[in-house]
């Protein structure tokens, strides 16, 4: 796996509390990876280890195959949780401050900062305080302030607190659109959906430990653990006769609309799901056979509570 | 670096002097600090306008000393005859000032001396009271001599060294041209800089420990020390605030001077007050700083400035 950034067994104790515990991960290139993990768990700590805010205990992080140095947090693009903004500074002026400051010429600055304020629509805050806005257009100034000078990591503290669903769907694509422009997103988040829409791979952090990492995709698939559900009209009878032997019913079945029965059922191996649909397709009339796949909220949850 | 910590002091700079306390602390505190200076002096001396009357119960022999105070516009004597009971005066003199007693042995005791008073004490009056019966017993205890032409005597006798001429060595052999130096001058200039450097130093030192405050509390600070090193972030903030000071400090110097050399005489002559009164007063009232401040006032003493020099 070509990694952008690698974390070798991560420790770090504050007075009297341990915020992380042995903790490895890896994020590959051109990745969008999710941090997870309830409050408490050890996030913020973490990113504040890859940022070179804090310097960790024991462990060691790798930035682009060396181990990170202070000059390596000009190519990280960072994003704290509460508003990292200057309040009584004007928007527009205070982009341009954080822009120069990572580097970009004035004029460099100015023209780049007018598209993006222009595409996130707030342009017509250029000149306004950063008191007068509210949460959600300050987020995306502080958004915009992170990523203006294109750097090749960028780390989101919960990037989708604070957004309404529209706000919150701009933000993902612009995400994707920074994904595809080939930078590496990290985000801790809450919002369950977002990633599953966005995110490629995930670490879940529990109680200072990474109870869970891996991609997205393989992770929900294991957790599913081949359940179905199956829409069909029949008899009971004949449902049954058909799949004994290679699957096991799970609850009652229930009537829906339509005059048709669901029924769970799992299916103990991958081999034989062809043979179930043909079987049923002979016994029943077959409306629909669809896997359940957990949602990231149920498998977050199994997770932190160890029923996994 | 340079530049991270020039958009620093930019920025610093930038955001203390659009702000309109800036303004109002600018030209208040140097009309706030001569206030607080001249007022104490101004109102003495308005305190004083009114004259005062004591009335004298001199029990000296033949009441020489109560027949020898004259009255002014401070203060104004009524002597009473010879055998007033005290007792009786206090009753009877209620609306005066107050009342003065003389001891009968004044002459060998300087000390017995009071004053009742029937309102609030005034430095003036007893000044005016200490002063005339000072020379009333200097006088009468010369007589006791018996010397022709003392007045002659003591008055050449009388040598008072006023001014010691200070010059700064220019360690030339042949040249006796040297500089003038005014010690009251070095010493209060001394005095005052070292009061206003502990005025910028907590001050200005406060509000660099007051940005860093904000700065955390509204997680500025992660984003500053993710974009330059914590030296060039406070770097960035002492130049900034530093060049707020000295802008503020350049504007002080400005209307303080202004004030002094034109503004306060024309304020004192609306309000009927003479500034050398205000300078005899504030340096006779023991203050010293308030005597050299009292010299401030005096316009002349600004030419003198430029005789003097730090060494």
């Amino acid at each position: 796996m070509d990694s952008i950034l690698k974390i070798e067994h991560v420790s770090k104790t504050y007075t009297g509390h341990k915020a992380l515990d042995d903790v490895s991960m890896e994020i590959p290139r051109g990745s969008i990876y999710g941090l997870l993990g309830p409050n408490g768990a050890g996030k913020t700590t973490l990113i504040r280890v890859v940022n070179h805010m804090t310097i960790p205990d024991c462990g060691k992080v790798w930035f682009e195959g060396h181990e990170i140095t202070a000059e390596d947090i000009y190519q990280i693009g960072y994003m704290p949780e509460e508003r990292g903004l200057y309040k009584k500074m004007k928007v527009g002026e205070q982009a341009v401050f954080f822009a120069r400051m990572r580097g970009m010429g004035r004029q460099q600055a100015v023209r780049k900062l007018h598209e993006w304020f222009d595409r996130l629509g707030l342009i017509d805050w250029w000149d306004k305080k950063v008191e007068d806005l509210s949460k959600g257009m300050a987020q995306k100034v502080q958004f915009i302030t992170t990523v203006v000078h294109e750097p090749k990591l960028l780390i989101f503290d919960e990037p989708f607190s604070g957004f309404d669903p529209i706000n919150a769907d701009l933000l993902k694509q612009e995400i994707l659109g920074l994904r595809d422009r080939g930078a590496t997103v990290i985000f801790s988040t809450h919002n369950m959906e977002s990633v599953e829409e966005i995110c490629d791979d995930i670490t879940l952090i529990n109680k200072s430990h990474n109870i869970l990492s891996g991609s997205v995709e393989e992770i929900r698939r294991k957790a599913g653990g081949n359940t179905f559900q199956v829409l069909y009209s029949g008899t009971h009878e004949d449902f049954c006769a058909a799949v004994t032997g290679k699957a096991n019913l799970i609850g009652q079945s229930e009537g829906v609309i339509g005059g048709y029965t669901q029924q769970k059922i799992h299916i103990a191996s991958d081999d034989d799901v062809r043979a179930v649909i043909g079987s049923l397709n002979d016994s029943v009339n077959l409306r629909s056979f669809q896997e359940i796949i957990p949602s990231m909220n149920d498998i977050f949850i199994r997770a932190v509570n160890g029923t996994l | 670096m340079n530049n991270k910590i020039g958009l620093i002091v930019e920025r610093e700079f930038a955001e203390r002097v659009r702000k309109k306390s800036f303004i109002v602390s600018t030209l208040l505190t140097p009309l706030f600090m001569i206030a607080m200076m001249v007022l104490p002096s101004v109102m003495m001396l308005k305190g004083n306008s009114d004259t005062k009357n004591v009335v004298v119960i001199d029990n000296s022999p033949e009441q020489f000393v109560g027949k020898q105070l004259t009255s002014g516009k401070t203060v104004a004597f009524n002597l009473l005859p010879e055998g007033e009971t005290l007792g009786k005066a206090r009753m009877e003199h209620k609306s005066e000032y107050g009342i003065l007693v003389i001891g009968n042995d004044i002459l060998d005791n300087p000390q017995n001396l009071q004053l009742i008073l029937n309102d609030a004490s005034s430095m003036s009056v007893e000044e005016n009271i200490q002063s005339q019966i000072q020379g009333i017993l200097r006088t009468e205890r010369l007589k006791r001599y018996d010397l022709e032409n003392m007045d002659q005597i003591l008055a050449d006798a009388n040598v008072r060294v006023n001014s010691l001429q200070t010059l700064k060595n220019n360690e030339q052999e042949d040249d006796d041209n040297m500089e003038r130096t005014s010690t009251a001058a070095s010493w209060g200039l001394g005095l005052i800089l070292g009061m206003l450097l502990y005025f910028i130093l907590i001050v200005y030192g406060q509000q660099v420990l007051q940005s860093v405050i904000d700065e955390k509390q509204t997680r500025v600070l992660d984003v500053m020390v993710t974009s330059c090193t914590p030296f060039e972030l406070m770097m960035g903030k002492i130049l900034g605030i530093a060049v707020v000071a000295a802008l503020q400090i350049v504007i002080w110097a400005v209307l303080i001077i202004g004030a002094s050399a034109f503004v306060m005489p024309l304020v004192a002559g609306k309000l009927g007050v003479d500034t050398a009164a205000i300078a005899a007063t504030a340096a006779s009232s023991g203050s010293e700083l308030a005597g050299i401040v009292g010299k401030f006032t005096d316009v002349s003493f600004l030419a003198s400035w430029n005789c003097c020099s730090i060494s």
